[in-house]
């Protein structure tokens, strides 16, 4: 099962990517609502993250004390070169699929 | 910044997030979710809100989270730290496995050692905790007075009033004054014994718990009394007491208004009563007399006061209303009211107290029980160590440090410490109800009353230590090389002489119990075979009250008439009860020694079977005028012995009368045998009515009982059934005391016997084992059975006989300290001893021979072999 990837956990790694050395928690979740446009919860979040450590895609640590959220320090997350891989190989399968489509994807016609 | 809006996200969510997790786990998400709160506050506060604990739920069950607490788990599950104290656990179930009986023996031992002695600290803490339910009880003292022989616990009735009335420091007096009398309420009659008359100051000394009315208003007028709550349910049942009327015979016909109802009076309170009935007022004469000597006064002192002084000025009234020459003959005594329970023995004392040597005793018993089961495991635990030489030789040479493996072996004891500290808990619960009715006390428990719990605690670091600190040290000072170069580890023999003397202190104390039990099983069948003088088996008695002394002549003659009842009388007290103590003045000499006074009706002698020794019985005719005396022995020596003259025809005055001596009786035990025989005056009175006493014949007691109660109901077709008791019923009674004690230390003697044998017997197993090898080889070299039996039991033997040694001064002077209560004592006798130090010898051997036996029988071969 491990490499594979869902639409939301590709979504999740992306965003993180996005981000850069900034990725933690709200921001991912503000990231993902402005981007893709639709709601999700805290609790849906960390387990899509939880799910993507757990293969190793990315990985966390906690960073310095800050002076907002009432000295509540941030959880960083951070793609790893397993996560990068994967990325790959999920566009490389899509761009073959859309090389090999029979079908005319444009949508000029209709 | 938005950190400063006053407004915070709401708590209760997030707690049960933090809780369920651990706050550490959560930290960057309670982050998260602050910071989104303070993001939307401005949305409104509900809605920040509402956002906020939406949040929290869909975390409260996420993936996310419940992978973060398992992760952590498996952190510390793969760390060192853990894997070393799950080894230490599997080691200590592995070696409590690897000798179940060993086991079982060990930690049995302490459960029962714990249980003993908790059940002896909840006895002992019920004893101590007399009176201090009272909010005052500090404060409280009973105004007692002492005579040049005797201690009384009353004081005459002025007394207190004089106190509370010239003496600041008296804050509160109160006086009581027991009475019994027939009690009344339309049809329901009973008879009421415990009825204490009381000022209506009582209220402001003790604080009764009203559960109607108020102190206020109670026992102020004279004719009212305050019910406890028992009595209020007995008289009128769930109905309303406070109002109603009741008639108490000693009123004459007035009735007396239930002023209000209290708690019953706590059981560990030395006051004990139904009713308080107001005090007549109507003769103040009567309420400040200085000649009625029966009266109980309770003053509650400001903090402080100087009772010496106090003391002093109530001397100095005694001399100006007494008129005495003499000012030491009267003293005044302040016995604080907690210590009444415990340590007052006075004359007429209130209620029958406990003695505070018998609680000694007691608490020392339960800790040489406690002792022994920790000296038993400490010996267990040594004895086995050699069995874990190489456990420990093997961790050594790893690199174990001696702290380490000392922690390793301290922990352990504690653990097993702590099992056992469980097990005895539960034993408790299980054991409290029997115990309770042994001690026939209510014996409250609670193991979360902080002197439970503090105590149990206590205990089990106590126990833990000495059990574990010793074992420990001698394990881990094992060294590697040695243990693990020999095949047979010697390092357990190192700790025999420390084994053995520890079995010899548990010998020593063994011993001790049995003889003290046997010293005090033979005191006790010696007060009870003893011939006390009169007839105490075929005597039943009962109490006399105003309404039976109306037609008693009839009741007697009618009960002379039952056949197999040989003699009937009346008087002012008997034996078993207390005797009046007064004087009785010689006429011609002029001395009058205090002595006990009996006022009773011409058959008295014959109801009791005394002996007359010289002159003869009182005249059989009740209508002569005229008293006569009769003197005990004592009385005859108190009286006569200077002057060695012929008592008989002696005029002796008491209370106006004076009448002639005209007999000796023998001296007969009328008070316990803690007592001896005091000088004892009897005076024919046919009008001195307080018992009845019945002499019937052996063997008759069924139809006599019958007809008793028959003749009973006839004669007083209108009173409430007498309660008839057995004088030798009674004598049981007053030795309660030493039977409790008796059955406790019973109790104790053979736990602790149990303990030992169970100790030894597990020793005899590793003994026998150590020296198999040897047995071998003597068998093999031609030694027989018993020569291998011999040579074991020497073994215990010699401790056994050194612990003996030791033992006897030690039990000769704590049963000889005992036997000093009683005036009448059995000879203690060399016999005893020697049965005490026999049993012990039978008792180590028995449980060794088993053992031993087993050993000795077997084929060499079977043991050689192995090598």
């Amino acid at each position: 099962m491990k490499g594979f990837i869902g639409e939301f956990e590709e979504l999740v790694l992306l965003t993180v990517a996005v981000l850069g050395d900034n990725a933690y928690g709200v921001l991912i979740k503000d990231e993902i609502e402005k981007t893709a446009n639709r709601g999700i919860s805290l609790g849906a979040l960390h387990a899509t993250l939880g799910r993507l450590e757990d293969k190793g895609f990315i990985e966390s640590h906690m960073g310095g004390a800050t002076k907002v959220r009432g000295g509540r320090r941030k959880r960083y997350f951070r793609l790893t070169r397993q996560g990068k891989i994967a990325l790959h190989t999920i566009r490389n399968l899509r761009d073959k699929l859309w090389e090999n489509s029979k079908t005319d994807l444009s949508l000029k016609e209709i | 910044m938005r950190e400063t809006n006053n407004t915070s996200p709401p708590k209760r969510l997030r707690q049960v997030l933090e809780w369920l997790y651990g706050s550490d786990t959560v930290e960057d998400l309670i982050g998260d979710l602050d910071e989104i709160f303070y993001r939307n506050s401005e949305l409104g506060k509900k809605t920040a809100a509402w956002e906020y604990n939406k949040q929290i739920l869909s975390l409260l069950f996420s993936y996310g989270v419940k992978r973060r607490k398992r992760m952590q788990k498996k952190k510390y599950v793969e760390s060192n730290y853990y894997i070393m104290h799950k080894s230490y656990l599997n080691l200590l179930v592995r070696s409590l496995r690897k000798d179940k009986l060993f086991s079982i023996i060990r930690l049995s031992n302490l459960v029962i050692g714990i249980a003993v002695s908790l059940l002896c600290w909840i006895y002992v803490r019920y004893e101590l905790s007399y009176e201090k339910s009272f909010q005052n009880s500090e404060q409280i003292y009973r105004l007692q007075h002492q005579t040049p022989d005797k201690i009384w616990a009353a004081v005459p009735r002025a007394a207190g009033v004089y106190a509370s009335e010239n003496f600041q420091a008296v804050i509160s007096m109160v006086r009581f004054s027991p009475a019994s009398t027939l009690v009344r309420l339309d049809e329901k009659v009973f008879m009421e014994d415990e009825i204490l008359f009381s000022d209506s100051t009582v209220f402001k000394v003790f604080d009764y718990e009203f559960v109607a009315g108020s102190p206020d208003k109670s026992l102020t007028n004279p004719h009212s009394v305050v019910l406890t709550e028992s009595s209020a349910k007995k008289y009128f049942g769930n109905n309303e007491a406070v109002g109603k009327q009741l008639l108490f015979e000693f009123d004459r016909g007035e009735p007396r208004e239930v002023t209000g109802v209290i708690k019953d009076p706590p059981s560990n309170s030395h006051l004990q009563f139904d009713f308080l009935a107001s005090i007549y007022f109507e003769n103040p004469e009567y309420n400040r007399s200085w000649s009625n000597w029966g009266t109980y006064a309770y003053l509650l002192m400001k903090p402080g006061s100087d009772l010496n002084s106090i003391g002093a000025g109530i001397e100095a009234e005694y001399i100006k209303q007494y008129k005495m020459e003499d000012d030491s003959s009267l003293k005044t005594i302040f016995m604080p009211l907690e210590k009444i329970h415990l340590y007052s023995n006075g004359e007429k004392e209130l209620s029958v107290n406990a003695n505070i040597n018998y609680l000694y005793i007691f608490s020392f018993a339960g800790f040489f029980v406690l002792i022994i089961s920790m000296l038993n495991f400490i010996n267990l635990t040594l004895a086995k160590s050699s069995d874990r030489g190489r456990e420990v030789g093997i961790r050594k040479s790893i690199g174990a440090s001696k702290g380490s493996l000392a922690v390793q072996f301290l922990s352990e004891s504690y653990l097993q410490v702590i099992i056992s500290s469980l097990l005895g808990i539960s034993l408790v619960y299980l054991i409290l109800p029997f115990f309770r009715e042994l001690s026939g006390l209510p014996l409250p428990f609670s193991l979360w009353q902080p002197d439970i719990i503090l105590p149990v605690v206590i205990l089990v670091l106590v126990a833990g230590l000495i059990c574990g600190i010793y074992p420990s040290m001698i394990i881990s000072k094992f060294k590697p090389a040695e243990i693990l170069k020999s095949n047979m580890s010697n390092a357990g023999t190192k700790t025999g002489d420390t084994r053995q003397i520890l079995s010899i202190v548990q010998f020593v104390i063994s011993a001790i119990l049995i003889i003290g039990s046997i010293i005090i099983y033979r005191q006790s069948q010696f007060i009870r075979e003893r011939d006390l003088g009169f007839e105490k088996d075929q005597v039943i008695t009962t109490r006399l009250n105003y309404s039976m002394n109306v037609k008693l002549d009839v009741f007697e003659s009618e009960l002379k008439r039952v056949p197999g009842i040989i003699e009937v009388s009346h008087s002012s007290s008997i034996p078993g009860y207390r005797i009046m103590r007064e004087g009785v003045t010689d006429v011609s000499s002029g001395i009058s020694p205090t002595n006990r006074l009996l006022l009773t009706s011409e058959s008295f002698i014959e109801s009791f079977d005394l002996q007359i020794i010289k002159g003869r019985g009182f005249t059989k005719n009740s209508n002569e005028p005229k008293g006569e005396w009769i003197l005990n022995e004592e009385a005859v020596k108190a009286y006569f012995e200077v002057e060695e003259v012929d008592p008989i025809g002696r005029n002796l005055a008491w209370g106006g009368d004076t009448a002639e001596v005209v007999g000796i009786v023998k001296n007969f035990n009328f008070e316990t045998l803690h007592e001896e025989v005091s000088p004892l005056a009897i005076y024919r009175e046919p009008r001195a009515r307080s018992y009845l006493a019945i002499r019937f014949e052996a063997g008759k007691i069924e139809g006599v009982l019958r007809n008793i109660n028959k003749v009973y109901g006839e004669v007083y077709s209108n009173l409430p059934k007498a309660e008839f008791e057995f004088l030798s019923h009674r004598f049981e009674t007053l030795y309660n005391a030493e039977n409790k004690l008796q059955t406790l230390i019973f109790i104790f003697c053979a736990l602790s016997l149990l303990l030992t044998i169970s100790g030894i017997f597990a020793l005899a197993v590793h003994y026998t084992k150590k020296k198999t090898k040897e047995i071998a080889i003597r068998k093999v070299l031609g030694s027989s059975v018993l020569n291998v039996i011999v040579l074991i039991s020497r073994h215990f033997a010699i401790m056994v006989i050194i612990s003996f040694v030791i033992s006897i001064p030690l039990s000769y002077y704590l049963t000889n300290w005992w036997l000093e209560q009683f005036a009448y004592k059995i000879n203690m006798g060399i016999i005893t001893f020697i049965t005490g130090g026999f049993s012990i010898l039978l008792i180590v051997l028995l449980s060794s021979l088993y053992t031993t036996i087993n050993t000795a029988i077997t084929n060499p071969v079977k043991w050689l072999r192995n090598e």
